[in-house]
């Protein structure tokens, strides 16, 4: 598709290459009468930001609902397979893990879920993965995360998004979509896939396959524990009970060595591999059985530098001939977004006012020794003249509108000096702007950034 | 120099005399019209990045001064006699720099970068001008009309907001 149009040929920055100047075309998506989307040209279309048109993306949505649909509950993959985690809107680094992974044709790919939320390309991570499934229906697949709900991602900004870039039709299908994705996966017969974890009320895998999977998940239950659950946080995976109220999360429950391994034992499984948690290196061993045994739970956490903040690395599993192997990476740059995807003139108006009326107060405003001069007399205006009081009243209220613009302003502003303001809006500014300077290091930065952001990891009342 | 008053200007004879006045105080070297460094010694002004862009669109016959003329119904048209169009059109007037009735890319970047200076890299600022004429411009001709601007800010309520509130 063809840049943006520069009819007068002045746009700055000629080097940079120009988003499509038109939504992706229907020849170019579904060649020759193709039934699935030609992926590979939609992946160079929305990399370089170019839209879809919605005609096109509900039939990407609808048809990707009904493959999902037809998937069962508990899924059973061989290696060799790409395992992923938690992507969050992050579409840049997507590709970079689709570098990474191994190209379609010849690696599997499971995806653990969380695709939306947080980062600021939710609609493009979407189209591209479910654009993706369609024509590798049986080597590629997507669980289903916390964050594929209604109530996480209206609370959190996929949402906004979608409203944004579409409307409340397109939200809704894709909020079905999530209703049809599976929750679980067998990898060699020997480890699970899921979001979050383990429950209390898993004994069986039987019981994952019996679920109603096609709803929005629950406040409890099993449904809600595969989702939602994390492994207890110390070395040894010690824990006071089997499953201990997870406050973190206000719902759901940590599991420790005790309950990982009567379930890893009772069906015959060496290790669950979930995602849900963001790590420092992009991935976390639960060594719990000693540092010799084979870790009985693995983190994976997809997103680097999440929420532009955290710093961390992101990190693959690559499961080959039975061996485990992690791959870690870097952040890549996109395209810088106003917070809601504001455009330069609702940012900068509220600042030409301000900076226009500031103007013309400076050129209109009297000094105590005004003197009114007319080409026939001089008339002194004295200072309590009943006239100068009145065009001062009105310059005065020049002033406070200029007042009243600067709060405004401020209500809408952007503090655009901080390079690392959270996509999403949700890290509290506050304590962002007096972290910067204080810290030093990825490591305090990942940690601060965690600490503030703990409201965030709450399941919304 | 009498002034005639009309029917646009909302200005009582006395409200007049006080502008022209200013004016007056302003025209440091008499000359009867406001150079563009009249208004940059006013020290307030000095961090305004706007104040060249305010002239340029007061400035109707383009001399590259304000007459008093300019200057009130400039003035006139931001006030509460101005119409919603008439704001709309000054706040359209202070992005198209080359006044042919488009905002292109370069002068939404242009324009943009004075009021943002080094807070965003230029492939930043870049990037917002590429994805707002995108989102505006609905004959994808590549630059944006005053009606496609106008549909951009409807929410913004410019009409109250950029007005000189008289009783």
């Amino acid at each position: 598709m063809e840049p943006i149009l520069d009819p007068l040929n002045d746009r700055f920055l000629k080097d940079l290459p120009a988003p499509p100047g038109r939504p992706i075309s229907r020849e170019l998506l579904y060649p020759s009468g193709q039934t699935v989307p030609n992926w590979r040209a939609l992946q160079t279309h929305l990399q370089k930001e170019g839209r879809v048109l919605k005609s096109e993306c509900i039939e990407i949505i609808s048809q990707a609902a009904s493959l999902l649909m037809s998937e069962s509950n508990l899924l059973e993959l061989v290696d060799p397979v790409t395992i992923v985690g938690d992507i969050h809107g992050q579409f840049y680094d997507m590709l970079r893990i689709f570098d990474l992974g191994g190209n379609f044709d010849s690696t599997k790919y499971l995806f653990l879920g969380d695709y939306v939320d947080r980062g600021s390309f939710s609609i493009e991570v979407i189209l591209l993965l479910y654009s993706i499934k369609l024509n590798y229906p049986k080597t590629v697949f997507l669980l289903r995360g916390n964050h594929e709900c209604r109530q996480m991602s209206s609370f959190f900004n996929f949402r906004s998004e979608c409203l944004y870039k579409y409307d409340l039709e397109v939200y809704d299908m894709i909020m079905d979509s999530f209703d049809a994705m599976p929750i679980a996966c067998i990898v060699n017969n020997k480890f699970i896939g899921v979001h979050g974890g383990i429950s209390p009320e898993l004994v069986s895998l039987q019981d994952i396959i019996d679920l109603q999977r096609v709803t929005e998940p629950p406040r409890s239950g099993l449904f809600c524990d595969l989702l939602w659950s994390d492994p207890v946080d110390n070395e040894s995976g010690q824990c006071s009970e089997k499953f201990k109220s997870n406050e973190v999360r206000g719902c759901s429950f940590y599991y420790g060595v005790a309950a990982i391994n009567s379930f890893l034992k009772k069906n015959k499984l060496l290790s669950v591999i979930r995602a849900h948690e963001v790590q420092i290196d992009g991935y976390k061993m639960h060594k719990w059985n000693g540092s010799t045994g084979f870790p009985v739970v693995i983190t994976i956490f997809s997103a680097p530098n999440y929420c532009d903040v955290y710093n961390n690395k992101g990190a693959v599993v690559k499961f080959n001939n039975n061996v485990l192997n992690i791959q870690q990476y870097n952040y890549t740059v996109h395209p810088y977004i106003l917070p809601n995807f504001m455009d330069i003139f609702n940012w900068s108006i509220p600042f030409v006012i301000e900076k226009v009326l500031e103007m013309l107060y400076q050129v209109v405003k009297t000094s105590d020794e005004d003197v009114i001069e007319s080409s026939d007399k001089k008339v002194v205006i004295e200072y309590n003249h009943p006239k100068a009081e009145i065009f001062r009243n009105k310059v005065r209220a020049v002033s406070k509108m200029m007042k009243m613009l600067k709060t405004l302003r401020e209500d809408k502003e952007i503090i655009i000096q901080l390079k690392g303001l959270c996509p999403d809006n949700r890290i509290p500014r506050g304590l962002l702007q007096q972290g910067r300077d204080a810290i030093i290091g990825a490591v305090d930065t990942f940690n601060k950034a965690k600490e503030w952001d703990l409201e965030n990891e709450k399941r919304p009342q | 120099m009498g002034v005639k008053i009309s029917q646009e200007i909302p200005f009582s004879q006395e409200e007049l005399l006080m502008l022209e006045q200013r004016f007056r105080r302003l025209d440091k070297d008499g000359s009867g019209m406001l150079e563009p460094n009249e208004f940059f010694d006013i020290p307030e002004l000095a961090q305004n990045p706007l104040v060249q862009r305010v002239i340029s669109v007061f400035d109707k016959n383009k001399d590259g001064n304000i007459s008093f003329y300019e200057f009130v119904t400039g003035i006139s048209k931001l006030s509460e006699a101005g119409s919603e169009e008439d704001k709309m059109r000054f706040l359209f007037s202070i992005y198209d720099i080359e006044n042919d009735g488009f905002i292109s890319n370069g002068e939404l970047f242009k324009v943009l970068k004075m009021m943002v200076g080094n807070n965003l890299t230029d492939v930043q600022l870049q990037q917002l001008v590429d994805r707002t004429i995108i989102r505006a411009d609905e004959d994808y001709d590549g630059k944006i009309s005053y009606e496609e601007f106008c549909k951009m800010i409807r929410d913004l309520e410019i009409g109250e907001k950029l007005t000189l509130h008289f009783k």
